[in-house]
């Protein structure tokens, strides 16, 4: 379902800054399987996963989701499948601050057109399963860092997304909260989602369908 | 459609979520577009009353021509310009300046049966008998006259005049420091009783060319100046012009000055709506529908802006009579004019307005929008 052939990302290309944050490479994840990427600070996994997620383009190589090249797609393109296929889940959660939890929530949802009484009830079931129902009216900085995570899970899912894209998603919250999102992923890989999950923590290994090691932007 | 509704409905929220930002460049805008709304709405309104007046008097007007001015016309030629064939009546006045005390009055004479029927008092009654004036409402509180009172001018001779009507205070800026006697009162105050400024001819229409052929006959060898009305509608319509030109062209100067302060309040917070914009295009939004969001802000932004300068003005004039602007249009008024000023609110001005406000602060946002959104949401989320 998404591979990657050859992928190259260089930072400050041609000066004495040069960074080659992924080098030459290839990857296959099957639909409805649970990838982890592990490895060091600075191997590589997040610039990987912005480049499979869509964030960034790559510097050479391609890759293919359902066998399109998304690396050809145009900005408003890449737009479209980032809002129909893909959810992501960010190390320091990405909220907008002035919204509360069910607005952030159902931000993704605004350019669909979603009338806000359905946007608003979408967002509450959500956040209900993340047993955040009580604190939907509330401000980023008024949750806690698990709270805010488990808001950032609900965007992503918001939207029935295909592939849900983690970055570090446990390294800023408590244990409990941990094993909940873990929880959650694997519900969301059973539910028939393809889940991929740059982290360090040795939990997600026991559930991983396959599990990628990095260092120095390639597999080991 | 339901998109566009979200967005708009989205962008007002977010106008009340940056407050300080809505508030700040709602100022800057009021700011600017205030005084250009007054001025302009005072200069129309000062227009609209001169030409309802020219539009009032004589299809022709005559005077005697010296050093290129208009001069004194001898008031022996009227009995034969009143026998013109398509001339319904000739009507001469005498319009001049006078000191009462050590404020300067217009002076308008004029026989009490063509006095215009635009002119209305208050209170008291039109002048009848000799030696009686119908005074303007800022002269009359100016000097506290009440129906009765006598008061002394100065033209060529010092003469009495007993005050029988005051103007209203809403009958235009020219009767706010007009003085209204009889032709013969005026003749005798300047001193000059077998002439007039000026005399007015109504005519039948159709017949402003073979008046003047036989206006020539009559004053063949004179040097006389014949003006129609539409001569003095255009010169009246050139002259607002040109001042409110000026008026815009000073404005401008100073609105320059205030430019930057929009653009800068346009752009307040940029690094977080940068990584906000970031998260949007993280979430599926794509740029246009960012550039459509930023545009319903602004356009929000400067109908508001806008709207409340058009009030705040309407408030200057209504309210303050157009406290420092009227001077420049009205020469010897006061910087707290003490009559109601004219005042005609267009909607082109207003237009023009809102749509300056909203370039303005489409210019101070749009760019930085359009560049984060068209980043790698990566960079832009950092």
């Amino acid at each position: 379902m998404i591979r990657a052939e050859r992928l190259c990302k260089t930072y400050g290309a041609h000066t004495k800054h040069e960074i080659h944050a992924v080098k030459e490479i290839n990857l296959t994840i099957a639909k409805n399987s649970f990838v982890v990427l592990k490895g060091p600070s600075g191997s590589g996994k997040t610039t990987l996963l912005n480049i499979i997620g869509t964030l960034d383009r790559p510097t050479t190589g391609n890759v293919y989701i359902d066998g399109e090249e998304i690396t050809a797609f145009s900005d408003i393109a890449l737009s479209v499948l980032r809002r129909k296929k893909i959810g992501f889940i960010f190390q320091d959660f990405n909220l907008i601050p002035r919204l509360s939890g069910w607005e952030n929530v159902s931000y993704p949802l605004i350019p669909m057109g979603i009338p806000l009484k359905e946007r608003f009830t979408r967002a509450q079931s959500l956040l209900k399963i993340m047993d955040l129902g009580d604190r939907m009216t509330h401000t980023p900085e008024e949750l806690s860092g698990g709270q805010q995570q488990r808001v950032a899970i609900a965007r992503a899912m918001v939207n029935n997304p295909e592939i849900i894209i983690a970055d570090e998603p446990t390294s800023n919250i408590d244990e409990e909260t941990s094993i909940k999102l873990l929880n959650t992923l694997n519900e969301l890989k059973h539910k028939g989602a393809t889940i991929i999950v740059a982290t360090h923590d040795p939990r997600f290994n026991k559930i991983a369908d396959e599990t990628f090691t990095m260092k120095d932007g390639r597999f080991q | 459609m339901s998109k566009h509704i979200n967005l708009l409905l989205l962008a007002s929220e977010n106008l009340l979520r940056h407050r300080t930002k809505t508030i700040v460049v709602c100022l800057c805008i009021i700011a600017i577009l205030s005084p250009f709304i007054t001025a302009i709405s005072i200069s129309e309104g000062i227009r609209a009353q001169s030409l309802a007046s020219v539009g009032e008097g004589g299809d022709l007007y005559l005077t005697f021509d010296e050093f290129g001015r208009n001069a004194p016309v001898p008031l022996e030629y009227l009995g034969e310009i009143r026998n013109i064939f398509g001339v319904k009546k000739a009507v001469p006045r005498i319009i001049g300046r006078a000191y009462l005390q050590n404020k300067l009055a217009v002076i308008v004479g004029i026989d009490k049966e063509y006095v215009p029927v635009s002119v209305s008092c208050v209170s008291g009654k039109i002048f009848e008998k000799p030696d009686e004036v119908v005074v303007g409402s800022e002269l009359a509180r100016h000097f506290r006259l009440n129906i009765g009172d006598q008061l002394s001018m100065r033209g060529q001779q010092r003469k009495v005049f007993t005050v029988v009507g005051m103007f209203s205070a809403d009958s235009g800026i020219w009767s706010s420091s007009l003085i209204f006697m009889s032709f013969k009162d005026a003749g005798e105050l300047f001193g000059k009783p077998e002439v007039a400024t000026d005399i007015q001819i109504y005519s039948i229409p159709g017949h402003n060319s073979e008046i003047a052929t036989d206006l020539y006959n009559i004053l063949m060898n004179k040097p006389y100046r014949l003006q129609d009305k539409h001569i003095i509608e255009l010169f009246v319509k050139k002259g607002f012009l040109l001042k409110e030109g000026v008026f815009t062209a000073l404005y401008v100067v100073a609105f320059a000055l205030g430019i930057p302060a929009i653009l800068v309040a346009s752009g307040f917070g940029l690094s977080e709506r940068k990584k906000e914009i970031g998260i949007m295009k993280a979430t599926g939004w794509n740029t246009l529908e960012v550039l459509e969001l930023i545009t319903f802000e602004q356009l929000l932004i400067s109908l508001l802006g806008a709207a409340i300068a058009l009030l705040l003005s309407i408030l200057w004039i209504k309210g303050f009579n157009g406290a420092f602007i009227g001077q420049f249009f009205i020469a010897e008024t006061t910087l707290l004019p003490k009559f109601n000023m004219p005042s005609k609110f267009l909607p082109l001005p207003f237009l023009l307005s809102f749509f300056f406000a909203f370039l303005l602060t489409m210019v101070g946002s749009i760019y930085s929008s359009w560049r984060a959104s068209t980043e790698s949401p990566v960079v832009a989320m950092k």
